[in-house]
């Protein structure tokens, strides 16, 4: 117990990077996202392939293969990167790819009918997006992105192999001076799942809201 | 009021209206009918610019637009949007926005389009909802409105607008039998005021009714029009007679 004790407070600054790396590339993501899924639907052929090849690139490869490579290979093409901005670039435009797509079903599950009910009464597109679809959307893929971020976070421990101190990374390093596996990989999945399990409880609280609302519609 | 002149509009190779002209003056009831497939809707949504035409002209109250293959517009064209507001459409599935209220149906385009102070479009927006028969219903959300009450709500959004025209598609082919008399009676209602309207019904006792002038299409060409009378009781073609044949029980 004592021992376990003398590991808490390197964990612990560990998990303040992981809450940070997560929340900050969840941030940028949804920015990137949200107008990669406007770039995806728009009728411009170049924005529309530039966001196209942009998923199919980060959803066809590794993100242990992205994160290596922004960190290792970048700096070949003169990019010098600390480990952490890697990291939050690597995650964010990782995250960025799915959240694109989560958008962008959101938008697609509006019917087209409403789009052309706000035309009808003279909106131009970029108002009746605003007003009328993305206000619709925006309740559909709350549940999705709760579930990515849920994801973001887990998948955030893969910045250890490029070093960045956060917690998977200071658990190892721990791990391999101290030799006590079992106390600080047990330790460090405990924290994961505590850090997870509020945002489970978001991500149920608004799919149940949803269903209900459903409900009433039928 | 509104002219439309050669207009043609084809979907992939396919040619769903081949060149249609005809005008609605002010004040005109203009009802459309025609067997399903004919281009009543596409040509309904073309005078809303919802679809854009290939060929011809659509003039609205002396503003005309033009269009034509080479240069084509889209219809989230700056110009095209401002005069979209003048003529306001009523869809068959009523599209009535989920998220908002009856009310905060009605007054989004007083707000947003006409820029209208908010205490005033909701005292309009009351009116027009007591016109088509709904006060009370004011903070109902779609949801909890029966098909015919969407409708009328949907009416009532068209009329916030104050348009110079309304058109409708099939405004009550969406809706269980026993509530198409409280949509067809608010319709009525306008006509009796003046208002300039197209409709696109199946409903012919309706047509008979309302029309000051019923359009047959047919294969994407207008192939008679007249006053309902000569329409229904004298028809000269042979394929409006084939089609008027199908509702003996009603005209
Ligand atoms: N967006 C579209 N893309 C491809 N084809 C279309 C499109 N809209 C309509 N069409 C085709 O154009 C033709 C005319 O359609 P339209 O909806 O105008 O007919 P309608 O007279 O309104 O029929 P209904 O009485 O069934 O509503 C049909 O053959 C239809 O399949
Ligand atoms: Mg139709």
């Amino acid at each position: 117990m004592e021992t376990i004790l003398t590991f808490l407070p390197a964990l612990l600054q560990g998990t303040l990077i992981t809450i940070e790396l997560t929340l900050l590339s969840l941030i940028i993501a949804l920015v990137i996202g949200l107008i990669t899924a406007f770039a995806r639907i728009s009728n411009n052929f170049f924005f529309n392939k530039v966001a196209g090849v942009y998923i199919s690139i980060i959803r066809g490869t590794p993100l242990l293969v992205q994160l290596m490579y922004i960190y290792f290979v970048f700096p070949e093409f003169g990019i010098k990167l600390s480990a952490f901005s890697a990291a939050l670039i690597g995650l964010s435009l990782y995250e960025g790819a799915y959240l694109a797509e989560i958008f962008r079903a959101g938008i697609k599950s509006i019917g087209k009918g409403q789009l052309e009910a706000a035309y009808a009464i003279g909106m131009n597109y970029s108002m009746a997006m605003r007003r009328i679809i993305l206000p619709q959307a925006i309740k559909n893929v709350l549940p999705p992105i709760g579930n990515s971020a849920i994801l973001l976070l887990k998948n955030s421990s893969l910045a250890a192999v490029i070093a960045v101190n956060e917690l998977m990374h200071t658990g190892e390093n721990l791990a391999t001076t101290t030799f006590r596996n079992i106390e600080i990989f047990t330790l460090v999945a405990i924290i994961y799942w505590i850090l997870h399990y509020p945002m489970d409880r978001v991500v149920n609280l608004l799919e149940r809201r949803m269903s209900n609302d459903s409900g009433q519609r039928h | 009021m509104i002219q439309v002149k050669d207009i043609k509009k084809s979907f992939h190779q396919t040619e769903v209206l081949k060149n249609i002209s005809f005008q609605v003056e002010q004040g005109e009831v203009v009802v459309i009918i025609g067997p399903s497939g004919s281009g009543k809707s596409t040509l309904l949504r073309m005078m809303n610019f919802l679809e854009i035409p290939d060929e011809g002209q659509i003039i609205i109250d002396s503003k005309k637009i033009h269009f034509d293959r080479k240069r084509r517009k889209h219809r989230n064209d700056a110009e095209i949007c401002s005069l979209r507001s003048d003529v306001s459409m009523v869809f068959q599935n009523f599209n009535l926005f989920e998220h908002k209220t009856a009310l905060g149906n009605v007054i989004e385009g007083s707000i947003m389009v006409r820029k209208m102070a908010k205490e005033k479009a909701i005292h309009q927006g009351k009116e027009f909802l007591q016109k088509v028969g709904l006060e009370g219903k004011e903070n109902n959300y779609p949801h909890e409105l029966s098909g015919g009450q969407k409708q009328r709500v949907a009416i009532a959004r068209a009329l916030a607008m104050r348009p110079k025209a309304i058109l409708f598609d099939e405004p009550t082919s969406a809706l269980d039998p026993e509530l198409v008399g409280e949509v067809l009676a608010v319709i009525k209602k306008l006509a009796e005021e003046g208002m300039t309207m197209v409709i696109v019904t199946h409903e012919m006792g309706f047509a008979k009714e309302v029309g000051d002038r019923v359009i047959f299409m047919d294969g994407g060409y207008i192939v008679e029009s007249g006053p309902p009378k000569k329409v229904f009781e004298n028809p000269e073609s042979e394929r409006l007679k084939q089609f008027l044949s199908r509702f003996s029980n009603v005209v």
